[in-house]
């Protein structure tokens, strides 16, 4: 597993507060959104696009990019390593 | 028209989860009290729970249990009283604001930080809109809560009001009153009890809840407004924090010969402590008895018709009645 992509677990874990996750417990293209994987919501989504900021100062400039963005922890780390 | 608490439910330091009264007291040596949480996941789904600070966790799952012994699905309103509101939530939102240079706050920490979250994530939970309100107003903020239901009650504006008080206490929090010397001499705590207050017929009557607005307070005057006497109350719950609690000495010598129960050494000092108080009231009528452990003196408890609980932090002092049906 990259380390990028093990970061972005370990920081949806605790910023989002997902208790009963463990990193290993989150498959790189499991879906964060809808009915399965992490079942995450509309105010998971707004912690993301702050966490994108803080941590890897990116900003989400087209908001109809996000949902390609935010698929799955593989979608996200591509997207940090396409701004870096 | 008569007023009764159809079901009741506490969170607090002792184990009071449950309509439950413990026969044993838990002891700690910390400088202060946090509340014995029970287990969340039978009220509130882990979906949901992840994103609670601990006031709302106990104020949802004290409500919900609260709804569910008394086999209500919708009540007519909710009322929460609360003095400091959901505090984490605000601590960590201001400190998000500060160390951040006042850019990109967490999200969930503001939508959270407002002191009627409870009763809203309530409202969601329940799918209920009904009247919602929610009263802050320091020692007396589950009394003005109580008040309230006690009003729309007696106004025929609803048959069934969830009502409670509920309060948290952080690190934050503690370092903050320390400092600023409020609470000289008590331990601190947190938690709270919620209540079905009906005009459906059940065992314990709600005479009423006073909130005095004077440094002194005239029992007999107060127990005449119910139609009572000091001879007619049988057991009193009164907020000393410690033995010879001055603020309680003219209260003390009125009901000395009264059983007398006390609960602040217990479970600490908190802006709506007074709901606990309520909670051992409706106990003891319901179960005629009290565990030893839960009693300052030693007077015996023979009937438990009237209760009288007394608060007094400072000068803010109410006063609450139950009776047996």
């Amino acid at each position: 597993m990259s380390e990028l992509k093990e970061n972005l677990k370990k920081q949806l874990i605790e910023q989002l507060n997902l208790e009963d996750f463990e990193i290993s417990d989150i498959a790189d293209s499991d879906a964060l959104f809808g009915d399965d994987g992490l079942a995450l919501d509309s105010i998971d989504a707004l912690e993301i696009i702050v966490l994108l900021e803080k941590e890897y100062g990116i900003k989400l400039d087209d908001p109809k990019k996000g949902k390609d963005i935010m698929t799955s922890v593989q979608t996200l780390s591509d997207f940090i390593e396409s701004k870096r | 028209m008569a007023l009764y608490i159809k079901s009741s439910d506490c969170i607090s330091a002792q184990a009071t989860f449950g309509s439950y009264l413990p026969e044993e007291l838990i002891n700690t040596d910390a400088s202060f009290y946090n509340c014995i949480k029970p287990e969340y996941k039978k009220y509130i789904s882990p979906k949901l729970l992840r994103r609670m600070s601990p006031i709302i966790r106990n104020g949802v799952s004290c409500s919900l249990s609260a709804l569910q012994n008394a086999e209500i699905d919708n009540p007519d309103a909710i009322i929460v009283g609360t003095a400091l509101g959901c505090i984490k939530d605000t601590t960590s939102f201001l400190t998000q604001l500060i160390e951040d240079n006042e850019a990109l706050p967490n999200p969930t920490h503001f939508i959270q930080s407002t002191h009627n979250t409870i009763a809203g994530q309530l409202a969601l939970l329940l799918k209920c809109s009904n009247y919602n309100f929610t009263f802050s107003q320091m020692h007396n903020s589950f009394e003005c809560a109580l008040l309230d239901a006690q009003l729309l009650l007696l106004d025929n504006e609803a048959k069934n009001v969830l009502v409670g008080g509920v309060d948290e206490l952080t690190e934050t929090s503690y370092e903050l009153i320390k400092d600023l010397e409020c609470y000289k001499d008590a331990k601190l705590g947190e938690g709270g009890a919620f209540f079905v207050l009906s005009s459906d017929e059940s065992e314990v009557v709600f005479k009423g809840v006073s909130i005095i607005n004077s440094s002194q307070c005239d029992f007999n005057d107060e127990l005449q407004k119910y139609g009572l006497s000091i001879d007619d109350i049988d057991l009193v719950v009164a907020g000393d924090k410690f033995e010879d609690d001055p603020s309680y000495s003219d209260f003390h010598k009125t009901f000395a010969e009264k059983p007398y129960l006390w609960y602040k050494p217990f479970v600490g000092e908190f802006g709506t402590v007074s709901s606990i108080a309520l909670y051992l009231g409706v106990k003891a009528i319901e179960d005629q008895s009290i565990p030893a452990c839960w009693t300052k003196n030693k007077a015996k408890i023979e009937a438990c018709n009237n209760v009288l609980i007394y608060n007094n932090v400072g000068g803010e002092q109410s006063l609450m009645l139950l009776s047996i049906n």
